[in-house]
């Protein structure tokens, strides 16, 4: 069986894993041939992991229904797309996928480092096979993780995929967030190999740091996925709710941007180098943390996995690399002194420091709100929560200030800069800022939330900033070569990736954060309740609710509301919201048409998106009169299977399966006059809608495509096209 | 079932891992982590130098300051290339 391939790669990749690390650690005596074995066997690793990603995803393919984790998470009907990324969706597979991305980045970082770092890599092959050992360990030996755990007697279909998860954002959140997560084990691997190796020069940071920034990368895609989900899928309107889980991936985040500044420090020189190791250690913490919290149960989230079996041994794993890394750093004291001191406060490197701390105080913020309720309950003995308004009183202002430090960081220099200098650079983005606040006081309302007015005006600050030492840089360049200023400016970028591509990703996240300040502090919200034919006014627009909707997939009942949406007297938008009620299909609902209201609703909402602002509708529909016909409907169907099907089958048992087909399709077609019936009725059933119009909210997702694009362009290797082109040529 | 797969796949991981065990080739080479730790250095001195004329170009730093500073970093530049040359004659 397909399941049993499986298990057995699943086993020998754990033995292999913990022959690796074995290896690894061999090797640290000296003897190559222990550490090119031990390298070996991380290739073996990821070739054994891509046989149990293939056998998973065939059995999902497939609908193989011997496998539980496909029965309790797929049916024949889920569309082929989603029965792909089914696999994590449940608690098995998604480790299995952590598992499984770990070994690719294990294998490319060894790869790409096989003649280097001689005495570090053994420790980082021990260290990252250490982590593969507990991921494949957990699903083998911690309880009921098993992905390939079978079941018998085999079920003819699944209970399917939940609703919420149909959504293509669903479809490649998880992949990218764990790619974040797991892209962090190569930097702390290589931080750890540092350590015992008391080699804390910069060479490791170079080896590793592609990886930092992939990381970053993938957790920004994954998290602006997530929000943009929430924004369009769950019916609330909003795309941040401070979610234990949401936090859990932007802690990381956070600690990793502060980690890319710092290292440039290190790297140029030679300080923060306990910043840097303790970063890193926080960074990987954090995401092993996130990880937990989606499986463990302790805190409520939409994402959570609910109770299981395996939280305790991943705060064991926590508690063995926080303690383990704060050994080492403590014991390398003497080593990681900073080769040099800070020149001057006005420098690039204080810049930095200074955005560390800024970085790890918002971190600190997000993690007590986050964890308040187990700090609450442990200390008071009753679970408290702090809701969203709480973490955006304290989060707002230094979300300011890192917006402010955005701009100023640019145009610091290294070592000092002097004050002639600083009067040079930072004259043109004070006056624009200037101006940029005198226009929004008198041309818009900013001035009714001072946090969105500072973050506008500090955001031309920063802007200008940018665009001025592009412009400046540029023009020097242009000036001894000759060409076009925008070929000098390409130019100057491919040859300083690293920093342009971070001018780019600043300006990236200063339009996210003009985006979150005007959306939140300008939205206008309003829930209203209108029979068909009414209409009523939000903000500038008139809503008309024009008629219900009302159809059915093969799984779900959809109510809808078409709404006329008009402004300034012209037509704006035809929307129409829906809400979605989900069968249950794993047999425990109740028969008949009620069971489409007792399993999952979703919601689909309503939206005409814009640059200056998004129109947002969502419809709760009133399905009082709908569940009361359908209970006839039920009641009546029933009594004629008990009447008049069922005496039949008694007396001929072998036309049970037919008679059964029958039945459903008699169901479907109940279900199809029910719906007819209402909607021929045409009942004035007033529906609660809810308008919000959000300023300014498709600002924050393209700040957020800016901002990956600039981390993209500046982790791709320089002259990397160069040499393929050379290599061509030659060949 | 589950044996038998485990052992077919235990052949070829158990030969691949093995190989530089009885390859008979020298195992792999790395470079001398001295070496590469000032290649490292030399190669960030070298940006900071590229970092410090942008800068003059920018406007950050006047002339004066930047000739003070692109001194001082070729300086440190022309030591690590020294204790470079040192370290690779050694060695050969």
């Amino acid at each position: 069986m397909a399941s049993d391939f499986g298990d057995a790669a699943l086993w020998l990749a754990f033995l292999t894993a913990i022959f690796a690390a074995a290896a690894a650690l061999v090797g640290t005596r000296g003897d190559r041939r222990w550490v090119d074995s031990s390298r070996y066997a991380v290739y073996s690793f990821c070739a054994l992991m891509v046989i149990c990603v293939v056998v998973m995803e065939h059995a999902f393919l497939t609908d193989d229904f011997s496998f539980n984790v496909v029965a309790t998470h797929s049916s024949i009907e889920t569309p082929t797309f989603y029965k792909f990324t089914a696999m994590w969706s449940s608690q098995e597979g998604s480790l299995l996928l952590w598992a499984f991305i770990l070994s690719i980045v294990s294998t490319i970082s060894l790869a790409a480092t096989r003649h280097k770092l001689r005495d570090l890599v053994p420790w980082a092959t021990a260290v990252m096979m250490g982590i593969a050992v507990f991921f494949t360990g957990l699903m083998l030996l911690g309880g009921d993780v098993n992905p390939f755990t079978t079941i018998s007697p085999i079920p003819a279909d699944g209970t399917g995929l939940n609703p919420l998860l149909q959504h293509p954002s669903m479809i490649i959140h998880p992949p990218m967030l764990y790619t974040g997560y797991v892209s962090l084990t190569v930097p702390f691997a290589f931080a750890i190999g540092a350590l015992i190796s008391r080699r804390v020069d910069a060479a490791w940071i170079k080896s590793t740091r592609g990886f930092a920034l992939i990381a970053w990368t993938f957790l920004s895609i994954g998290i602006i996925l997530g929000a943009r989900w929430s924004y369009t899928e769950l019916g609330w309107g909003g795309y941040w709710a401070w979610d234990p889980v949401e936090n859990a991936s932007v802690m990381p985040w956070l600690i990793t941007t502060a980690y890319i500044h710092s290292i440039m420090v290190q790297e140029k020189r030679g300080m923060l180098k306990v910043w840097n190791v303790s970063l890193i250690v926080a960074s990987f913490s954090l995401a092993l943390l996130g990880t937990f919290l989606v499986r463990s149960g302790v805190l409520q989230s939409i994402h959570a996995f609910g109770d299981s079996t395996v939280g305790p041994y991943f705060l064991s794993l926590i508690g063995v690399v926080l303690i383990g890394s704060t050994w080492l750093i403590i014991s390398r004291l003497d080593i990681l002194r900073s080769d040099r001191r800070i020149d001057s406060l006005a420098s690039r490197e204080s810049v930095f420091l200074i955005n560390n701390l800024l970085l790890i105080a918002l971190c600190a913020v997000v993690f007590w709100g986050t964890f308040f309720p187990l700090i609450s309950e442990f200390l008071t003995g009753t679970r408290s929560t702090l809701a969203a308004p709480w973490f955006d009183r304290y989060t707002t202002p230094v979300a300011v200030i890192l917006v402010l430090f955005t701009g100023i960081g640019p145009m610091m220099s290294w070592r000092r800069i002097s004050w002639e200098g600083a009067k040079r650079v930072f004259t043109v983005p004070l006056i624009a800022a200037g101006i940029a606040f005198v226009l929004l006081l008198l041309f818009t309302d900013a001035a009714n939330s001072i946090w969105a007015l500072l973050i506008f005006t500090l955001a031309a600050f920063t802007v200008t900033a940018l665009i001025q030492e592009t412009w400046r840089a540029a023009a020097a360049r242009k000036k001894s070569v000759g060409g076009s200023i925008f070929a000098s400016i390409w130019s100057n970028a491919t040859r300083n990736r690293r920093r342009y591509g971070g001018y780019v990703v600043h300006l990236g996240l200063v339009v996210l954060l003009v985006g979150i300040a005007a959306s939140s502090s300008f939205e206008t919200k309003q829930d209203i309740e209108l029979k068909p034919g009414q209409s009523a006014v939000v903000d500038d627009y008139k809503v008309t609710y024009v008629h219900p909707t009302l159809t059915r997939t093969e799984q779900a009942l959809v109510f809808g509301a078409e709404l006329q949406v008009d402004r300034n007297g012209k037509s704006f938008a035809r929307l129409n919201p829906t809400r979605q009620y989900h069968q249950i299909t794993d047999g425990t609902g109740s028969p008949g048409i009620a069971s489409y209201f007792e399993g999952e609703a979703t919601s689909e909402v309503g939206l005409k998106a814009g640059m200056r602002s998004d129109f947002w509708t969502s419809v709760e529909p009133n399905t009082k009169e709908f569940q009361r016909r359908a209970r006839m409907a039920d009641g009546l169907f029933g009594a004629f299977m008990r009447q008049k099907v069922l005496p039949v089958v008694q007396k001929n048992p072998s036309r049970a399966e037919a008679v059964s087909a029958a039945a459903t399709d008699l169901l479907s077609l109940t279900t199809d006059k029910v719906i007819a019936g209402y909607k021929k009725d045409n009942l004035e059933v007033p529906v609660t809608i809810r308008v919000i119009v959000s300023p300014m909210v498709s600002w924050i997702w393209v700040g957020a495509i800016i901002a990956i694009i600039g981390a993209l362009f500046a982790a791709w290797p320089s002259g990397l096209l160069k040499r393929s082109r050379g290599r061509k040529k030659t060949a | 079932m589950i044996v038998v797969w485990f052992l077919i796949l235990l052949v070829f991981v158990g030969t691949f891992v093995s190989m530089p065990f009885w390859r008979g080739r020298a195992a792999s080479s790395t470079e001398d982590p001295e070496i590469a730790a000032l290649e490292a250095a030399r190669e960030s001195k070298y940006r900071e130098i590229r970092d410090a004329e942008m800068d003059r170009e920018s406007g950050k730093l006047s002339e004066e300051d930047f000739a003070e500073l692109d001194a001082e970093l070729r300086r440190e530049a022309v030591d690590i290339l020294d204790r470079l040359e040192a370290l690779k004659g050694k060695e050969s």
